[in-house]
């Protein structure tokens, strides 16, 4: 069951076109990764989906209701990119402000702030104001706001700018763990290594357009490229596999297998074996989420941060 | 409960604005200034020697320049004269055999008076030179009359006051009998202030109605809600923009509350930290001034609503800009502008013309409170201005916030409280508040309040974060 879904969304900001048709579909208990370069629309999508910017065309849902109704943010957590929390507050009356917003009975905001401040470790300076806290302990401060509720779904924007690295390990435990509970997390995040880690979903965005959307899985694996390893002491035959057409090229220790299209790898197994040679390693190769974004959005159009016109009010169809 | 989180929010927000603690702290000031005097009744006695201490004073410098003027002009008949009585010391009042009716009276205005007024000279010759004193001033014609009608003057709170030639008791005093009966209006009574609990302050004689006029009136009405006005507006000024932060408001957007009801609570969160800190002072004030004067009229106590309705307006303003601009420089900026244009121009100008309308009625009171003369010219008393001047000031007026009129309003809420029915000072107050329509007052300005909020709500509603 998709818990947001939307359909040829669109948003102009006077002439700049932030967002030029995004269709996506967040199933519940996905950890979805939203990538992008600066500019390319992802908090703005994100925005959107809360209600805090108005689309100009298409369609946003967030669990079956309009996105941005009131009945509805009730049942979303969020913590924003540069969030700014009053500083006059503790981490505790924090939590207890936005608790009540969220009509959290008090009795149980009592019982959940040193829950969910233990649960981000914040717990020893719960009760210091927050103008004196780190970066990464606001931070953490927001991750303690965004899920203090116990909402279904959780947006996260850039939860670990500014964590240490064991912070992030566990924040990203966290992540897990709100994943094992049921919950949706919608994520967007500079950190594709982490992204790679903790993701089930992936979408690139690129200068206001899904150019690419999967699994982490099905991204990052390269398609007809194989890694093969022998036996220590066996000779690779290389020009015996290149006469059928493949492309060999050593890579370390092993050979790298290119196919071309219609070719599958079996019959270079078959040709390994029939010369008494014993396959120790075979893979299909894949690259990583690093390297899939930036290849992704290089093709697409180099270059960031660059205004994107909008198109005239009496543009075209997309369809047509 | 999301109101109440707002509301607790923004006094979070004030109580750290180290503004407030100067709010608070010039409140408590004032509180404990005016608490700490205390105000004297003045002894008839007292009163009447101070006052004929003076006469005596200005009578010896009148005739220091009679001794001069005979130096000067020895032919001349007025000379002769002055020469013939400037020779000795200059006569002198004195009150003798001061008693009051009611000996068991505890209070001065609980009892009547009865003493003797003398006028004693230095020997015959200088009495015979009587004729010489009808010019001096305060004087006059010695008769009993004469001084009866300057004793009324001097002691406006007696009443009844007789005075009756009585028998000199020898050939160089004149002796007048002086009687008064007693008045029930202790407010009316004069008293001197005591500060800094042991200064007694003898030279200042006010009846403790117009102490309490002064400083409800002047000094909290007037100089007090200026200041806290615009305290409150540069505390709350910051509540909105800081609301509207980028990575504030989105955490608040996001939540399950609807723009209208957070801007709204926001600003009823202001007003309602300005309305604790004016029932603070007010209260306060009224409390120590009741203790201090045992005066408890409610007029002051009704400025409360008045200024928080006031305030109302002023950040009302203050919000619209805070939300167009998300800037508080900008937000108190355009409030300063809207109390200037509102109050002190169109405001003061309006008052202006609109006292010119009934201007003789204004006079006749003025002249009967004893302030002042009827104009010898009677188109003085015409209307000076033409009228479509009348008729666009009253347009003006009614399509403005009346944000002058609110502190007419409490002025005159004060002066009923202080000042008895049937006083003069009453009657001309009465007369100036007589074209006033306090219903039509806060009509107009809540309609301003309403229309800049829902301006401010559809803005805030539309834009995007």
């Amino acid at each position: 069951m998709s818990v947001i879904r939307t359909d040829n969304l669109i948003k102009h900001y006077g002439r700049i076109e932030a967002l030029r048709g995004v269709s996506l579909t967040v199933e519940r208990g996905q950890i979805f990764g939203l990538l992008g370069q600066n500019g390319a629309g992802k908090t703005t999508l994100i925005k959107i989906l809360l209600g805090i910017t108005r689309l100009t065309d298409g369609s946003a849902r967030l669990l079956d209701e309009p996105a941005g109704a009131t009945r509805v943010r009730r049942r979303i957590g969020y913590l924003p990119e540069d969030h700014h929390f009053p500083d006059y507050h503790t981490g505790a009356s924090l939590l207890d402000f936005y608790g009540a917003l969220l009509e959290v009975p008090r009795t149980e905001r009592r019982k959940r702030i040193p829950y969910v401040l233990e649960l981000v470790g914040l717990k020893g300076r719960m009760n210091s104001k927050i103008r004196t806290y780190s970066k990464g302990m606001k931070q953490r401060l927001g991750i303690a706001q965004a899920i203090f509720h116990n909402p279904e779904i959780i947006f996260l924007d850039e939860p670990t700018d500014g964590v240490d690295p064991v912070g992030r390990r566990e924040i990203r435990t966290l992540m897990q763990q709100l994943k094992e509970e049921g919950k949706t997390i919608f994520l967007n995040s500079h950190l594709l290594g982490e992204v790679e880690l903790i993701c089930d979903h992936v979408a690139i965005l690129q200068k206001g357009e899904v150019i690419r959307v999967g699994t982490v899985a099905e991204l990052t694996q390269l398609q007809n490229q194989y890694l093969v390893g022998l036996a220590s002491g066996q000779t690779f035959p290389r020009e015996e596999v290149q006469k059928q057409g493949y492309f060999v090229n050593p890579s370390g220790e092993m050979w790298e297998i290119s196919l071309r299209d219609g070719q599958c790898i079996d019959p270079v197994i078959d040709l390994l074996r029939s010369r008494g040679l014993s396959v120790r390693h075979l893979v299909e190769k894949r690259q990583t989420l690093e390297d899939l974004f930036v290849q992704t959005v290089e093709a697409a159009e180099p270059g960031v941060d660059r205004v994107t016109p909008a198109r005239p009010r009496h543009r075209r169809s997309r369809n047509e | 409960m999301k109101f109440l989180a707002i509301l607790k929010d923004s006094l979070r927000e004030a109580l750290d604005t180290w503004v407030f603690y100067v709010m608070v702290g010039i409140s408590l000031l004032t509180i404990l200034f005016i608490g700490h005097i205390a105000y004297r009744p003045v002894s008839v006695e007292e009163e009447a020697r101070s006052n004929f201490a003076r006469m005596n004073w200005l009578l010896q410098r009148t005739f220091d320049k009679a001794k001069q003027g005979a130096e000067k002009g020895k032919q001349a008949d007025k000379g002769k004269k002055a020469e013939e009585v400037a020779n000795g010391p200059p006569p002198a009042f004195d009150v003798e055999e001061f008693e009051q009716t009611n000996p068991d009276a505890a209070q001065p205005w609980q009892t009547g008076y009865r003493f003797y007024l003398t006028l004693r000279f230095e020997d015959e010759k200088q009495a015979k030179a009587m004729r010489f004193y009808e010019k001096l001033p305060l004087v006059g014609k010695k008769t009993a009359s004469g001084f009866e009608r300057q004793f009324q003057a001097l002691f406006p709170y007696l009443k009844n006051i007789k005075v009756t030639d009585a028998e000199p008791k020898s050939p160089t005093e004149l002796r007048y009998l002086v009687t008064a009966d007693s008045t029930s209006r202790y407010q009316d009574w004069p008293h001197y202030p005591v500060v800094f609990f042991v200064v007694p302050i003898r030279t200042l004689h006010i009846s403790i109605n117009n102490f309490v006029q002064f400083w409800e009136s002047w000094l909290i009405n007037w100089i007090g809600a200026a200041v806290a006005l615009l305290l409150s507006t540069i505390i709350t000024a910051f509540f909105i923009p800081n609301m509207l932060r980028k990575g504030t408001v989105d955490l608040l957007l996001a939540k399950p509350i609807s723009r209208s009801a957070l801007l709204l609570y926001k600003y009823v969160g202001g007003l309602l930290f300005i309305f604790l800190n004016t029932v603070l002072v007010i209260v306060g004030i009224w409390l120590v001034l009741g203790l201090r004067t045992n005066l408890w009229g409610v007029g002051f106590l009704l400025s409360i609503p008045v200024l928080t309705f006031q305030f109302a307006m002023y950040y009302a303003v203050s919000t619209l800009f805070a939300v167009l601009s998300r800037s508080p420089i900008v937000a108190i900026l355009m409030t300063c502008l809207c109390w200037f244009v509102f109050a002190v121009i169109v405001g003061q100008a309006y008052s202006a013309i609109d006292k010119t309308r009934n201007l003789r009625e204004i006079m006749e009171a003025q002249v009967e409170a004893g302030m002042g003369e009827m104009p010898p010219d009677e188109q003085m008393l015409e209307r000076p201005f033409p009228d479509w001047v009348y008729t666009t000031a009253d347009i003006v007026h009614l399509v403005t916030p009346h944000l002058k009129d609110l502190d007419t309003l409490t002025d005159k809420w004060i002066l009923e409280d202080v000042l008895p029915a049937d006083s003069r000072d009453r009657k001309l107050a009465d007369k100036l508040f007589e074209n006033f329509h306090w219903t039509e007052t806060i009509l107009v300005t809540s309609l301003y309040i309403v229309a800049l909020l829902a301006f401010s709500c559809w803005w805030f509603a539309r834009k995007d974060y």
